[in-house]
């Protein structure tokens, strides 16, 4: 079909830059592009602009949601590096999000600085990390499922037991001064959280770029041809386990200032759960769809919570529907639909 | 100071609720051999067979025995209608999207639970008479006898029907190699259907031994799922007598540390086993490791 219309030209013009197809990618320079064209940068524009102007205009119940979505997005995130780059599931990311605010509430309490207290809950975590990842690295599927399982029920059991964090209590944090900047209102606290995971989200899409992602998406998809290409699996699990847990950590030391009061009950496995119904339902895979899912899940407890005795039944029911009919999530049915009409009417 | 009668005493109680354990943990290996699914609905689903059975005992005032064997016909249709309505049509055909969907599937029937029978723990009557035996120093119920006996009565029954009937070997083949199963002339759905509803129906045989101990409502099976799993996988996921070696030797083990070691570390001790066993043994103490080709 083609061949007609090529046959009086003798080169192909070259494409002007800026419009570009965002479906078909021809230079290898397209790959590494976080944001693709005109188009996407007006997107990502007005999306920044919402970001940031939202507390000026929303009321504070929308801004203290909107502010943990943006942890759970983060969650999301890590466990989208874990399961949807690596391969490997976790049903324990709540245990790594506690030690992240366990461990920032616990500095905090003792009068170390608030940016300390933030490295040393990703540094505890990420340790957490390589503890699981090391024997991890000889499960795969059910075995590993379980296992982290029990490590998030661990973690519930050792805070439920533990005196210097409150036990079973709790134990009360609160929101940061930085450099004298007060973030104890919402919407100061807001921006701050706002601003970390866009520097997370720009750094998970390098990662995923990187030779390390490759790396990860080779493990996945084909772990002993991978290791006969000279990746190290070993080094590779580990490492995806240390980073996912570190970035969960860094959600936890936002996520213990903001609700205010942790106690071991609130990292229990249903939060587990939802952390990766959250990857699963968003789309594995691309990484907006840890995003997409994240937001989906929160709006969707939010929403439902109007319908009481009804609300856990109608969770469910969304959740089993989406896995029904889109097998790649919400993400993945936005991308075909997308698709259909960038490519229409072929 | 231990007694012989003691000794007794941990390793019958064990046994009592290792049985629980072992009916758990093999409807998740029958269904995971098969299906490749981790089946976190498996627990709401005796749930939903156990409400069954106290709706027709106490409301309809049927007797006990006559209720138990409603219930569990029940939860065999009950398992059978899920895997057509839910799993069957999935389009998802990866392992991770069947988990979830299975999680999805718990927080429903939970939530259906709630809202029909309500979230308030209800009595539900125990298999035998509350009268205590005593033997060699050591005392039990019959009714905890009663418990552990019916639950080995099941795993026999189940034995029966894998090695002496048509479906159960039909049920062993798909396990083994669906695609061939399938070439071979086997109705392959149907033998499926079979599997899902007799999972269920040790699902709900658990539940309902389970029920007397805790009280029965919409949770209740929240602790003995996480620990039939953990049975499943000490024994191996593919390996039905690894389900029940696996049940057994977690019940007894978590008893004896109950009582000799600490009480609030009981809790957390099955994930301990499973981490050690799983580093010494990654497919479990039965199981056998999938061969991979590239």
């Amino acid at each position: 079909m083609t061949d007609g219309v090529d046959a009086g030209d003798p080169k192909p013009k070259p494409r002007r830059r800026g419009r570009q197809s965002v479906l078909f990618r021809d230079r290898y320079e397209q790959d590494l592009q976080h944001v693709q064209g005109t188009a996407g940068w007006i997107g990502m524009a007005i999306a920044a602009a919402v970001v940031v102007a939202l507390p000026l205009v929303a009321q504070g119940y929308v801004v203290y949601n909107v502010t943990l979505f943006f942890v759970y997005a983060l969650v999301a995130l890590s466990l989208a590096v874990l399961v949807g780059m690596t391969g490997q599931v976790s049903l324990g990311h709540a245990g790594f999000l506690a030690a992240g605010a366990y461990a920032q509430a616990a500095l905090a309490g003792l009068g170390v600085p608030y940016v300390v207290t933030l490295l040393a809950a990703i540094a505890v975590a990420a340790l957490l990390g390589l503890v699981i990842g090391v024997p991890a690295l000889r499960l795969e599927g059910p075995y590993l499922a379980i296992a982290t399982l029990g490590f998030g029920l661990a973690i519930q059991q050792i805070l439920n037991n533990w005196r210097f964090v409150g036990a079973s209590t709790g134990t009360i944090t609160d929101r940061p001064v930085i450099l004298g900047i007060d973030f104890y209102g919402d919407s100061a606290y807001y921006w701050l959280v706002a601003a970390l995971t866009a520097l997370v989200v720009w750094m998970v899409l390098n990662l995923e770029r990187s030779h390390v992602g490759r790396a990860f998406r080779a493990v996945r998809d084909a772990d002993l041809a991978a290791q006969m290409s000279g990746i190290s699996l070993s080094k590779y699990k580990s490492l995806a386990f240390v980073v996912s847990a570190g970035i969960a950590g860094l959600a936890g030391a936002l996520y213990g200032p903001l609700i205010g009061y942790l106690t071991p009950e609130g990292f229990n496995l249903l939060l587990s759960i939802k952390f990766l119904l959250m990857v699963v339902v968003g789309g594995l895979g691309p990484l907006p769809g840890a995003l997409v899912g994240a937001g989906f899940i929160t709006g969707l407890e939010l929403y439902i919570s109007t319908f009481r005795a009804w609300s856990q039944l109608v969770f469910g029911a969304v959740v089993m529907l989406v896995l029904i009919l889109e097998p790649t999530g919400l993400y993945g049915r936005w991308l075909k639909i997308r698709n259909y009409w960038k490519t229409w009417p072929m | 100071m231990t007694s012989f009668g003691e000794v007794l005493q941990v390793l019958v109680s064990g046994a009592t609720i290792g049985s629980v354990y072992a009916l758990v943990a093999l409807g998740l290996v029958l269904v995971y051999r098969t299906t490749r699914i981790l089946n976190f609905a498996h627990g709401d689903v005796g749930v939903l067979g156990t409400f069954i059975t106290y709706v027709l005992f106490t409301n309809l005032e049927l007797p006990f025995g006559l209720s138990f064997l409603l219930a569990l016909a029940a939860a065999a249709v009950i398992g059978a209608v899920i895997y057509l309505v839910t799993v069957r049509p999935a389009r998802t055909k990866s392992d991770l999207g069947l988990i979830i969907l299975t999680l999805g599937l718990a927080l429903f029937l939970g939530g259906f639970d709630a809202l029909v029978f309500g979230t308030d723990n209800k009595v539900v009557p125990t298999l035998g008479p509350d009268t205590i035996v005593r033997t060699a120093g050591a005392s039990f119920s019959v009714a905890s006898l009663m418990t552990a006996g019916f639950g080995v009565l099941l795993m026999l029954g189940l034995w029966a029907l894998l090695t002496f009937t048509k479906l159960g070997v039909a049920m062993r083949a798909v396990a083994q190699r669906e695609d061939v199963a399938e070439a071979m002339g086997l109705p392959v759905r149907t033998v499926l259907v079979a599997t899902w509803g007799a999972a269920a129906v040790l699902a709900t045989a658990a539940a309902l031994l389970f029920a007397p101990t805790t009280l029965l409502n919409p949770t209740m099976m929240l602790d003995p799922l996480s620990k039939g799993f953990v049975a499943a996988v000490i024994g191996g996921m593919n390996s039905l007598p690894g389900a029940v070696v696996g049940g057994y030797v977690l019940g007894i083990l978590e008893l004896l540390v109950g009582v000799y070691v600490s009480l609030e570390f009981k809790a957390s001790f099955a994930f301990l086993v499973v981490i050690i066993v799983l580093l010494v043994r990654p497919h479990g103490l039965l199981g056998r490791p999938d061969v991979k080709r590239v």
